[in-house]
């Protein structure tokens, strides 16, 4: 912005005149006033702000929750894949598709019903025994307790391949001694069994 | 540290936020009067004046943990002093549909009695009827002489935009002279 000279010296002038107006003088207890009223102000109670703990306490709860909720989510699609992938591959008439994806749920980290079930399902009817002990081998890495001893049990009493047995009992190790007994009694019912597998399990029933 | 009276501003404003209130009551033995003066021109009533002084130094107690010690400590009282004023218009909006900007001192007769320069009593009666905005300016940088840089701190502008607001209110003021000079000749 550029300025006329003249006007910058008028514009001067005016400040000046402003600048030369009368101090206005304050009453002269202005300065106590303040004094009582800061005292005051320092004497009350600090109001509570109750409302910020109730506040941070809502925006905790909400991050936890916004957290799950995202875990949740990536859980279910993880989940969803895995489940699709098996479905499809157990269907497979290639036995190397149905032994790769019976693997690669084994080495998930996902620990999921459905996965059991499917699992559980190719150990029990897949007609070919190397997809049987990758599925008893998986169980062992991904079905809780309840669910190995009842795959397991039901396995052992119609199971016919001693490799299955073996595999199978080597995933039921870590099954508790009244769960492991369980299974240990429906194998060693069975007049079949294979000197090496009764040796084994009767091994394991003296553990 | 020294002596309280040899700190200057921004070391009170410092040891007033460290605790040590006796600092804030010797900022304002320094800079009430001013204030005052600012404020009763801004606001053209005195009574509200005393009330805003107090009430812009009691922000300074409660606020006082805020203070960063960056800039000029006057420009940030006067700032802080323009938001009270402006707090204190917008209530008296809500109750009273008079426009503040146009509303006279309270006590013509006793602003009168000490004004004695006839001119002087011109630029008053001048401040007194310009808009707040272009008052406010004036009596930053004309009244209280402040730079310009701390005149837009206390705006909350740049430095180049509080002279465009300076450099209106010239305009607007020296308009308003004539026309008072008008009325009186």
């Amino acid at each position: 912005m550029t300025h006329d000279p003249a006007l910058f010296d008028e514009d001067e002038a005016t400040l000046a005149a402003l600048a030369g107006l009368s101090p206005l003088e304050p009453p002269g207890d202005l300065r106590e006033r303040f004094r009582l009223r800061a005292a005051a102000h320092l004497a009350a109670p600090r109001r509570r702000r109750w409302w910020i703990p109730a506040v941070l306490a809502a925006l905790l709860v909400l991050g936890v929750g916004a957290a799950w909720w995202n875990n949740w989510q990536q859980h279910h699609a993880e989940v969803t894949a895995l489940r699709a992938e098996l479905n499809n591959a157990l269907n497979d008439l290639s036995a190397a598709r149905r032994l790769e994806a019976i693997n690669t749920a084994g080495s998930s980290t996902i620990r999921d019903d459905r996965v059991v079930e499917v699992l559980t399902h190719a150990l029990l009817t897949d007609p070919n025994t190397n997809v049987r002990v990758a599925a008893a081998e998986a169980l062992g890495h991904v079905a809780n307790a309840r669910a190995l001893t009842l795959a397991a049990e039901r396995s052992f009493g119609r199971e016919t391949s001693p490799f299955v047995q073996a595999v199978l009992l080597t995933s039921t190790e870590r099954l508790s001694p009244e769960e492991r007994g369980q299974v240990l009694v429906a194998l060693l019912a069975r007049r079949d069994l294979d000197p090496l597998v009764r040796a084994a399990a009767m091994a394991q029933a003296h553990l | 540290m020294g002596r309280l009276t040899e700190r200057t501003d921004q070391e009170l404003m410092l040891a007033a936020r460290a605790g040590e209130l006796d600092a804030l009551d010797l900022l304002f033995v320094r800079h009430h009067r001013r204030l005052y003066g600012f404020l009763a021109r801004l606001t053209g009533d005195r009574h509200v004046a005393e009330d805003l002084v107090q009430e812009v130094f009691l922000r300074l107690l409660r606020f006082r943990t805020s203070y960063s010690g960056d800039g000029s400590f006057v420009a940030w009282l006067f700032r802080i002093a323009r938001n009270v004023a402006a707090d204190q218009f917008a209530r008296r909006r809500a109750v009273d549909p008079i426009d503040p900007d146009t509303t006279a001192v309270d006590e013509p007769s006793a602003l009168d009695r000490m004004v004695t320069d006839e001119r002087r009593e011109r630029y008053e009666r001048a401040l007194r009827t310009l808009p707040a905005e272009h008052r406010e300016a004036l009596l930053l940088r004309g009244t209280e002489g402040l730079p310009y840089r701390d005149v837009a701190a206390a705006l909350g502008c740049s430095e180049g935009a509080a002279r465009v607001r300076v450099h209106r209110a010239l305009v607007a003021i020296k308009r308003t002279l004539h026309a008072l000079a008008g009325d009186t000749a």
